[in-house]
């Protein structure tokens, strides 16, 4: 049994305009002490899909699934969360200055989620405080203790921010985008401590992005979302080295790269079906260069043509049948 | 032929420090700069390192404090608010975020015939005509005229943005971050689109951007700022294949390949960007800088050429790495 077990994800939201569906039926599964990449341009519902996780999903929506568990503890129709959030997963996001509390400083922050989930107080707590300052490479922790985020630069700031998620001895970690407001060198940094509190602590990290690149350097496998469904999914190797999926190839050829200039890129031309109304067959097949016969009335579901990547697209389907 | 020539351009703003007291922060710190018709120069470096302030300048949006902007033969500088006006129209801006630079009140044709109305006789049919002849050069058509900003995807808003720049026929343009905010597939659309209209119309791009491979992809000539100050410049090819700056060589290693099978950058740079308000001494780039020296510490490096064309402000350009 996997560490994260999700079987058959839904997501509707019932709005005036009718029932839109942010995710439509997705599986994963992740390993402990992995780094799972989920990306996905905007809209594809990568970060619906991590709130549900957290019990998190605002309503009106409506989160179903055939299977929802993390460390063999059902995650499905919980309503009391406390043992999760917090205590299990934690989450960091795009802004760490919007999701810290401006008012109080990191060494109030620190220790009140420290008193809240451990029972640690005083010296014990202001103790661990410091300790996960350090971890996160912020070795001036008698400093930073007690500065008020706006006294940080972004980069310390998100440090900080992973210091407060893991306070709670979380080891389930969910990063939202955590690097896209910070610089590409700042970025860098993130990446490798998140790299290296995986290594040093065996965290299993969820990482949401829209940036393959940064997917590239830091995940050890990915699964691309489109249209609320998990088109690909495979090891971060084998997904740069062979792309199988339309969607995945021209998203991979559509990037900018030394040696493009003086060439078109080869964009994929359309818009990203919307959602309200529910698509028939594959969502991409609108956009899709390869699309025939039953791209446009069959769903296509995730086969795994080889071993550990999974693909769902109608030219493997028929590959299959015919083999 | 050269269009535009920055000459020793300052831009500082003042600080209120309390009381009677002020501080400069030299956001901007003797830029100096040419661009030929025709060209894009990439613009790029991190947050805070003047590259938006220096456009604005351009575009007189901000008064510089100190420098010359000679545009097609005459110093913006020195002209009067209604000479200004007058030369306005050979300059235009596109932004970041559509969303935010297009009035949500306005519909598709209003935003692009505003420049019209300002600045030409163009009234009733005849501006119509022109509109749609504008939409229709971005891939709009003339069925997007009564839509607002808020019911395009964020790649049609930025193409809206992009028609009412080109809407007075300019010879300069400034794309600040112009598809920063869009989605991958997308953004390959838009510059394969603006790589198209510089062709067409040969229009001239300042382009900036942190995003390296962008860069790389549109810019003939590049510009490296750090602090203020130029910290390398020269012909696309020559700085990507051998930079002579170590900020250069520290951005880029640090923006990850979309290529798994590439180790991790090994040039990593630690630290944060410091303040404008009180820059460091000599090369402002020394606490960060592997190379430094003490010589870095106490004077400021001027820039010197390389070879053809290639400028590096580092008192040590020439036994970086790769030389």
């Amino acid at each position: 049994m996997s560490y994260l077990e999700v079987q058959d994800l839904r997501i509707a939201f019932q709005t005036h305009a009718g029932r839109f569906g942010a995710v439509n039926g997705i599986d994963l599964a992740l390993e402990r002490g992995e780094i799972f990449g989920l990306v996905g341009e905007s809209g594809c519902g990568k970060t619906v899909t991590s709130l549900a996780l957290m019990g998190l999903v605002p309503p009106p929506g409506e989160v179903t699934a055939a299977r929802l568990t993390l460390d063999g503890i059902d995650l499905l129709g919980r309503r009391d969360w406390r043992d999760v959030r917090g205590r299990r997963v934690a989450m960091i996001f795009q802004d760490p200055a919007a999701s810290l509390n401006p008012t109080f400083t990191l060494g109030e922050q620190l220790v009140h989620v420290i008193g809240h989930h451990l029972g640690q107080k005083g010296a014990t707590a202001r103790a661990r405080a410091a300790a996960l300052l350090v971890d996160v490479g912020l070795p001036d922790f008698e400093r930073i203790l007690r500065a008020y985020p706006h006294q940080l630069s972004g980069g310390m700031q998100q440090r900080a921010m992973i210091a407060l998620a893991l306070a709670s001895g979380a080891n389930f970690l969910i990063a939202d985008e955590p690097t896209t407001a910070l610089d590409v060198t700042i970025q860098a940094q993130i990446l490798r401590l998140l790299k290296g509190l995986r290594d040093k602590h065996g965290l299993t990290i969820l990482l949401i992005t829209h940036d393959l690149g940064v997917v590239a350097q830091t995940c050890d496998r990915v699964g691309v979302l489109y249209a609320g469904t998990l088109v690909e999914t495979a090891t971060a190797v084998e997904l740069f080295r062979a792309p199988q999926h339309p969607y995945t190839q021209g998203l991979l050829a559509a990037l900018p790269r030394p040696g493009s200039r003086g060439t078109d890129l080869a964009a994929i031309e359309g818009q990203v079906p919307s959602g309200m109304t529910a698509v028939a067959g594959c969502p991409f097949a609108a956009r899709c260069p390869q699309v025939f016969g039953p791209c446009r009335s069959a769903r296509p579901i995730l086969l795994e043509p080889v071993a550990g990547h999974g693909v769902a697209c109608h030219l493997y389907t028929a590959q299959e049948a015919a083999s | 032929m050269t269009l535009l020539e920055v000459r020793g351009l300052s831009k500082a703003f003042a600080i209120r420090a309390g009381g009677f007291t002020r501080h400069w922060a030299r956001v901007v710190d003797d830029v100096s700069f040419s661009l030929n018709a025709g060209e894009t120069l990439g613009l790029v470096g991190e947050s805070g390192c003047g590259k938006t302030t220096l456009a604005r300048c351009i575009l007189r949006i901000a008064e510089p404090t100190a420098g010359e902007i000679v545009f097609d033969g005459t110093d913006l500088v020195k002209l009067s608010r209604g000479a200004l006006r007058a030369r306005r129209s050979e300059l235009a801006i596109v932004y970041q975020n559509p969303y935010l630079s297009l009035s949500p009140r306005l519909s598709v044709h209003d935003l692009v015939a505003e420049p019209l109305v300002t600045h030409t006789p163009l009234r009733g049919a005849a501006l119509t005509a022109r509109v749609i002849e504008l939409l229709q050069a971005v891939g709009l058509s003339a069925d997007d005229l009564r839509k607002r900003a808020r019911q395009l995807s964020g790649g049609q808003a930025q193409r809206v943005a992009i028609a009412r720049a080109l809407a007075l026929r300019p010879k300069l343009i400034v794309l600040d971050e112009p598809t920063s905010a869009l989605d991958v597939s997308v953004q390959a659309q838009v510059l394969n689109l603006l790589v198209k209209l510089q062709r067409d119309y040969g229009l001239t791009y300042l382009f900036i951007s942190h995003n390296l491979d962008v860069v790389q992809h549109m810019a003939d000539r590049i510009l490296v700022m750090y602090l203020g100050r130029v910290a390398e410049s020269g012909p696309s090819a020559a700085v990507f294949s051998m930079p002579r700056h170590p900020y250069t060589l520290a951005l880029l290693a640090a923006t990850p390949e979309p290529d798994p099978t590439r180790p991790a950058p090994d040039i990593a740079l630690e630290g944060n960007v410091p303040s404008p308000l009180g820059p460091p001494t000599g090369c402002r780039f020394h606490p960060r800088c592997s190379w430094a020296q003490d010589r870095c510490k106490a004077e400021t490096p001027a820039l010197r050429s390389m070879r053809a064309g290639h400028l590096s402000a580092c008192h040590f350009a020439e036994a970086l790495p790769g030389g």
